[in-house]
């Protein structure tokens, strides 16, 4: 570890990160490019958000974050963890949210993820958002036990495969959540409220102690060289309050528009049946029952 | 050839049951009507006695050095001012008009859970009973929010701290039946088409207030018990020489006390949805808006109660924290008012009772909400915690926020409840007294404030030279008041003198206006079919539609299950005080 607390200019070329991200924004371009063909129509929102998830997946695997969050402070490791696991996928899985994958998805995918295929079903099965939610809770509480984090940490393997757990565990949670599946039966709104609010509560398990602790818990950190003048418990005290504040909000923004989802759902539910139904009332009453 | 209609089942009567009268079907009621109107009047009660202490307190701070009232009695009497605003007047008048009102809105013959509706109200009765006994010996002295060591056994030995505990805890538990009562009503009982997105909204205030409620009420409920054990038992939660943590009842007491303040305002937010379309005579500004901003603060609310603790030893990144998400919580509000000052904009303005205090809501709650936001940066804090600033900025957000908006329901649904309207100009005057004699008495309390007067104190030394400023909030006090007894006069004469109000006085949106006033036993003769957020001006449209057009079948349907009857009423047509 060098002596001198990373800077600005502190990047890392980390080629295997810099493959990926190129791959899933490839494989984005195609798809939009294929829904734009079929439509016409520019997915702005889709794609601000796809481009921005993957520039947030960059800051916190290439950018000075992840070298002074390894080895100085824990608040960037935790912000760092924050951004793979929760702000990033989120905005990964808004970037193809309806009714882009419906319109860009090679025919041969779409196929495979429709509601009769293996997979289709899979994704769309009610035991989904359970699983989802049990991978989040496992990741988010097994890699935080202090024994675990100080590790992982110190192991550059380990590390990767916790920032890998993070990434996956909240895009399958996010996927729940958003819903992005093209097809009519969509997830209903109540349970998907009730993950990401169990997702909340699972996440505070995490920073509430960091922010309320009177004692440093991760020794890699209460033992690092206080390179940026902040003592190592108000660094875990920032590393909780900022966890808490982002996730919090995070849920708070992302509960306002599932419930304004939900509104506007019941309200198309609503009039689908009162189409229905004006349509029996307009026709004509059946005759008296003829018994001769 | 013969042809045979199929039979139609019959019901044969043998007996009817004879009305139950007199002061034992009051006792006995299940009528979510009947508890509606009691807890009404209830809660009225303590308002007053409440007011009454309110009184006594300002009269003994009009003068410097004064000697009306004792150190021991002030903090007695602001102990019980504080708990009985709180615990028994502003949380059970919401109970009653959520009680009389949602069923009737939502288009359902009753709650949920009438007995349990029953013993939610008598539990509450209860609570009070148990609070005002103490003053028999020794009522309770450590403020509403009884921070320990001051209530423990050592600094409040008297059982008047234990009937503290009692009263919590009774109003806990018949808040929380009554909660759970909401929510299943609203969530399985409303009318055929009635989605969620057609709720109206003072039925989503109520939601979330009994959601807000069920989350709440536990911590609080948890608190007392351990302070109770601590006072008796000798454990130690919440005191220091033997390993307890004064602090955490601060923790547990504004987890709950924060979430509160939303739980006293949430139904008013609603009232003032439901009045100023009505008045404004155009649908409501952004009805998805008003409703998840109102989810919104719910939310918000459980993640700012160490706003109420800046000055206790927590760290400064915390306090940040709490700073930044009780600032969030403007937004949210912010939606609000401007949804509903878009909804006033370009209307047709009937200038009524309730949009008066509707109106007062507006102003004195945004100011209220701009001296929180004052308050939530922790250095501001620092500076005016502990002082009248305080005071006078919750006073906003509760006196101005609540009570305004109490004001404008019960002028607002009077008519419907009892059948009789209030006398415009003695509601329009009690306005006036109330909105200037609550200037008066708040806004001068922010200079006190600013001036550097603490509150809690039982008196001043002239040199002070805040004199002059408490006379001026003593006399605004008394103002105050007589604005309220003259919609108390106002509801007692129009009881009997009141002109009839039919059963659409206003020309209102809602279905509670559909049926007569006051509305029978079982609410609706049919449960009409909702079709929109204002189901009651859709009617009224398609029944002008069909008279126009001579077309009394169209008439008869205007609303799918609505008879001919109901659809030609004058509820329908309504309209005759507007």
């Amino acid at each position: 570890m060098s002596e001198i607390a990373p800077g600005w200019g502190a990047w890392s070329a980390n080629r295997g990160v810099i493959a990926a991200l190129v791959f899933a924004a490839a494989a984005y371009g195609g798809c939009y490019r294929r829904a734009h063909q079929r439509t016409g129509r520019f997915y702005l929102s889709q794609l601000l958000a796809f481009t921005t998830g993957l520039g947030l997946l960059a800051v916190a695997l290439l950018s000075p974050l992840d070298a002074i969050g390894d080895d100085w402070l824990l608040s960037a490791h935790m912000l760092q963890h924050v951004l793979l696991a929760d702000i990033a996928p989120a905005l990964v899985v808004l970037g193809v949210r309806p009714p882009l994958l419906a319109h860009g998805l090679p025919p041969a995918l779409l196929r495979r993820v429709s509601p009769r295929a293996r997979l289709g079903r899979l994704l769309r099965s009610r035991w989904l958002g359970a699983v989802a939610l049990g991978l989040w809770a496992a990741t988010q509480w097994a890699w935080n036990v202090p024994v675990v984090f100080d590790t992982a940490a110190a192991n550059p393997w380990l590390h990767a495969i916790e920032h890998l757990s993070l990434l996956c565990s909240g895009l399958l949670l996010w996927t729940v959540v958003v819903d992005p599946l093209p097809g009519q039966s969509r997830r209903a709104v109540w349970p998907r409220l009730g993950y990401l609010g169990a997702s909340r509560a699972i996440a505070a398990v995490v920073c509430l102690p960091l922010t309320w602790l009177d004692g440093t818990l991760y020794s890699r950190y209460a033992d690092a060289p206080r390179g940026y003048g902040i003592s190592a418990l108000s660094d875990q005290h920032v590393a909780g309050a900022g966890m808490c504040l982002i996730e919090f909000l995070v849920f708070g923004v992302a509960f306002i528009v599932v419930f304004l989802d939900l509104l506007g759902r019941e309200e198309q539910g609503t009039r689908v049946k009162e189409l229905a139904y004006e349509s029996t009332r307009d026709a004509p009453a059946a005759e008296p029952v003829n018994i001769s | 050839m013969a042809t045979y209609l199929a039979s139609v089942p019959q019901i044969v009567t043998h007996r009817a049951e004879r009305e139950p009268r007199g002061w034992t079907s009051w006792v006995t009621t299940t009528d979510h009507k009947r508890i509606g109107i009691l807890y009404l009047v209830t809660s009225f009660v303590f308002f007053m006695v409440g007011g009454a202490e309110a009184l006594l307190m300002r009269s003994q701070l009009a003068l410097p050095n004064n000697t009306l009232i004792g150190a021991e009695q002030y903090n007695q009497l602001v102990t019980m001012h504080g708990t009985t605003m709180i615990f028994l007047f502003v949380i059970p008048v919401w109970a009653g008009f959520a009680n009389y009102m949602v069923p009737l809105m939502i288009g359902a013959r009753d709650m949920a859970f009438p007995r349990l509706n029953a013993l939610s109200y008598w539990l509450f009765v209860a609570g009070g009973v148990v609070f005002y006994s103490s003053v028999l010996w020794n009522p309770p002295d450590a403020g509403w929010f009884s921070y320990t060591p001051l209530s423990n056994g050592t600094y409040s030995p008297t059982a008047g701290q234990d009937a503290w505990i009692y009263v919590i805890h009774l109003t806990g538990i018949a808040s929380a039946i009554g909660a759970i009562n909401i929510v299943v009503t609203i969530a399985s009982m409303r009318a055929p088409g009635m989605g969620w997105g057609r709720l109206p909204l003072f039925c989503w205030g109520v939601l979330t207030q009994a959601i807000m409620l069920i989350v709440a009420i536990p911590v609080i409920a948890a608190a007392v018990t351990m302070l109770l054990t601590d006072r008796h038992f000798h454990t130690c939660y919440f005191d220091p020489r033997c390993g307890g943590s004064s602090l955490l009842w601060q923790h547990l007491f504004w987890f709950f006390g924060h979430p509160e303040v939303y739980i006293m305002i949430l139904p008013g937010f609603g009232v003032i949805s439901e009045v100023l379309p009505v008045f404004a005579r155009k649908p409501i500004f952004g009805y998805k808006a008003i409703a998840a901003s109102t989810v919104g603060i719910a939310f918000l609310s459980v993640l700012v109660w160490a706003h109420h603790m800046f000055t206790a030893p927590i760290p400064l990144v915390v306090l940040a924290f709490f700073m930044i998400s009780s600032m969030a919580i403007a937004v949210p509000t912010g939606v609000k008012v401007i949804n509903w000052v878009a909804t006033l904009w370009r209307g047709t303005i009937l200038f009524r009772t309730p949009l008066y205090f509707a109106c007062g809501f507006l102003v004195l709650f945004t100011l209220g909400g701009l001296s929180g936001v004052m308050l939530a940066i922790f250095p501001v804090d620092w500076q005016l915690h502990g002082s009248y600033f305080v005071v006078a900025h919750f006073h906003f957000v509760l006196v101005a926020g609540a009570v305004s908006a109490v004001m404008a329901a019960v002028y607002y649904w009077f008519p419907k409840m009892t059948g009789r309207m209030l006398s415009e100009p003695l509601g329009k005057l009690s306005f006036w007294l109330q909105f200037v004699g609550f200037l008066v008495t708040f806004g001068i309390q922010h200079s006190l404030g600013l001036s550097g007067m603490p509150r809690r104190v039982y008196t001043y030394n002239a040199d002070t030279g805040w004199g002059t400023d408490n006379l001026i909030s003593t006399i605004g006090a008394f103002i105050l008041a007589t604005g309220v007894l003259l919609t108390v006069l106002n509801v007692m004469r129009s009881l009997k003198r009141g002109v009839p109000a039919g059963p659409d006085p206003w020309k209102a949106n809602t279905l509670e206006w559909l049926c007569v006033s006051p509305p029978p036993a079982h609410n609706f003769d049919v449960i009409p079919r909702v079709t929109s957020v204002e189901p009651l001006r859709d009617l009224r449209a398609q029944v002008a539609r069909a008279d126009r057009d001579g077309d009394v079948a169209g008439t008869a349907g205007a609303l799918p299950g609505v008879g001919l009857r109901v659809a030609r009423s004058t509820n329908v047509r309504g309209g005759e005080h507007v």
